[in-house]
């Protein structure tokens, strides 16, 4: 075994899950309300409103430490949607049954979804520039 | 990215693209909005189409959801990098002497 293995196949997944840890450190270490070195919106930088996506950070920082209305106060699209995302990328490895593929992929991850979706991030990224 | 390899339907178009729709939520919320939101139409596409049996127009749709997701994730990575880079060296000495 090699000192650098970088040729190896493993050196990818090594890197990843370097970089993983070290963004949940400091995620989970920081508040990104306060620390400067977080990347902020350019939406809600330049015209002070929220995109659907403002507030992910402070939720991922808040649900990192185990405060879940906190998460949830920041951006409640975000907690719906994480669970969502990660059947969805994951369902094939999990479920090994075509039948249950094939209606996650065509029900849950479908065309009707794919509206949903939509709709109700727009309506969302709207809504909460009115309350 | 992992292809649609192992489910494959009855229908005669062969296997249904991939419609980016998972991926294109995640670059909507954690990102970079537009991008995510022309990956989430085009993801409609792949579905409406590929329903209707235009297997081209799916696979179509579904190069752009995946070109429009991909363009959402390496610019949020890029942000990202970029934010990290100024970080260090703008200096953690002084961000640390502010209080960290």
């Amino acid at each position: 075994m090699e000192l650098w293995p970088v040729g190896s196949k493993y050196f990818k997944y090594v890197l990843i899950l370097v970089g993983v840890v070290f963004f949940l450190y400091v995620y989970k270490e920081f508040k990104p309300e306060e620390g400067s070195f977080f990347p902020s919106c350019p939406l809600k930088k330049y015209t002070g409103l929220d995109c659907a996506g403002c507030g992910s950070q402070r939720a991922i920082h808040y649900l990192l430490n185990g405060e879940l209305l906190s998460a949830w106060q920041m951006n409640p699209l975000f907690l719906i949607a994480l669970p969502y995302i990660a059947l969805g990328l994951t369902y094939k490895r999990i479920f090994k049954d075509p039948k249950i593929c094939l209606f996650l992929r065509d029900k849950i991850y479908g065309l009707k979804a794919t509206y949903l979706s939509l709709i109700v991030i727009v309506i969302f990224w709207i809504g909460r520039n009115l309350v | 990215m992992e292809e649609n390899t192992n489910v494959s339907t009855e229908t005669g178009g062969g296997v249904k693209p991939k419609n980016w729709l998972v991926e294109s939520i995640l670059v909507t919320i954690l990102c970079c909005l537009p991008f995510g939101i022309a990956g989430i139409v085009n993801a409609s596409k792949v579905d409406s189409a590929w329903a209707q049996g235009n297997y081209d127009e799916a696979n179509r749709a579904a190069e752009q959801a995946g070109k429009w997701t991909k363009i959402g994730f390496f610019l949020g990575l890029a942000g990202v990098v970029i934010y990290i880079l100024i970080f260090v060296v703008m200096g953690v000495g002084g961000a640390m002497a502010g209080g960290f």
